[in-house]
């Protein structure tokens, strides 16, 4: 899994941040949103990673 | 599909109503940011955020009950639509709070409002819209008109985008009396996307 925390979150509350700079509540909250996958393909990856890389520190915010 | 150049405008358009103070309080009760994927083809829009919706962080419309309730119908083979197909606008941003519970955005919310959804809808530049419930039927048309009596019907705006009124699917979480109307009309707006070549018939 490529772990990309630059790419862009174009949408939502978080819209113009980076994957890295949002909270991991919110990155958990839209993995578990069933149309996530749909709605967003190319972010399922970098936020996936993103989460398994804060776990592996237990460097969440 | 969007063009990147509609989503950098919709993001902005997300990044600066964060700050938008424009109502006295309502602003106070949280917001819902409009919806959009680079797959959105059809506007949706509905009154305003629930609770749900307005909760830190998640901040999105149509996610609570109603939405749940919403896209579970839209998922079924005959319509076949899915969120990502969709803008989801609601005529309010900020959740309307009456007596703590959700409440209805006044005439002058829905104004001020207008500011950020007419800027979303011209970007987003929709052929069909859906429009649930009477406040976002109303928020196209100053007849007053009745969204039980308007359900499933075809109306036009003066640039030719059609306008299918829909029943509010909250309501539908008290009584399912008027299932059979929601669906006709989910179907009447299936048909019209498949007349205009807008998404792949089922």
């Amino acid at each position: 899994m490529s772990h990309d925390p630059e790419k862009i979150i174009y949408f939502g509350k978080h819209s113009g941040k980076t994957v890295g700079e949002v909270r991991s509540q919110y990155l958990r909250w839209l993995v578990n949103q069933e149309w996530f996958e749909d709605s967003y393909p190319d972010l399922v990856e970098p936020v996936e990673a993103e989460l398994d890389w804060r776990d592996k520190l237990n460097q969440h915010f | 599909m969007l063009t990147q150049s509609q989503i950098k405008k919709l993001s902005y358009l997300n990044k600066k109503i964060q700050s938008c103070h424009k109502c006295k309080n309502l602003w106070r009760n949280g917001k819902a940011f409009p919806y959009f994927t680079k797959f959105s083809q059809l506007l949706a829009i509905a009154e305003g955020p629930g609770k749900e919706e307005v909760q830190e962080d998640y901040q999105t419309p149509l996610i609570g009950k109603a939405g749940r309730l919403l896209f579970r119908e839209l998922g079924r083979k005959e319509i076949n639509l899915k969120r990502k197909d969709f803008m989801i606008l609601n005529t309010v941003q900020c959740r309307p709070v009456i007596d703590g519970k959700n409440g209805k955005p006044s005439l002058e919310e829905i104004e001020n409002c207008k500011f950020w959804t007419s800027k979303y809808i011209e970007i987003f530049s929709p052929e069909i819209i859906i429009a649930f419930g009477n406040y976002a039927l109303n928020y196209f048309f100053e007849d007053n008109l009745g969204i039980t009596k308007e359900s499933g019907f075809v109306r036009h705006l003066d640039n030719g985008t059609k306008v299918i009124p829909c029943l509010h699917p909250a309501s539908l979480l008290y009584s399912s009396d008027n299932l059979s109307l929601f669906r006709h009309s989910l179907k009447v707006f299936k048909e019209e996307t498949i007349k205009a070549h807008i998404l792949n018939s089922v």
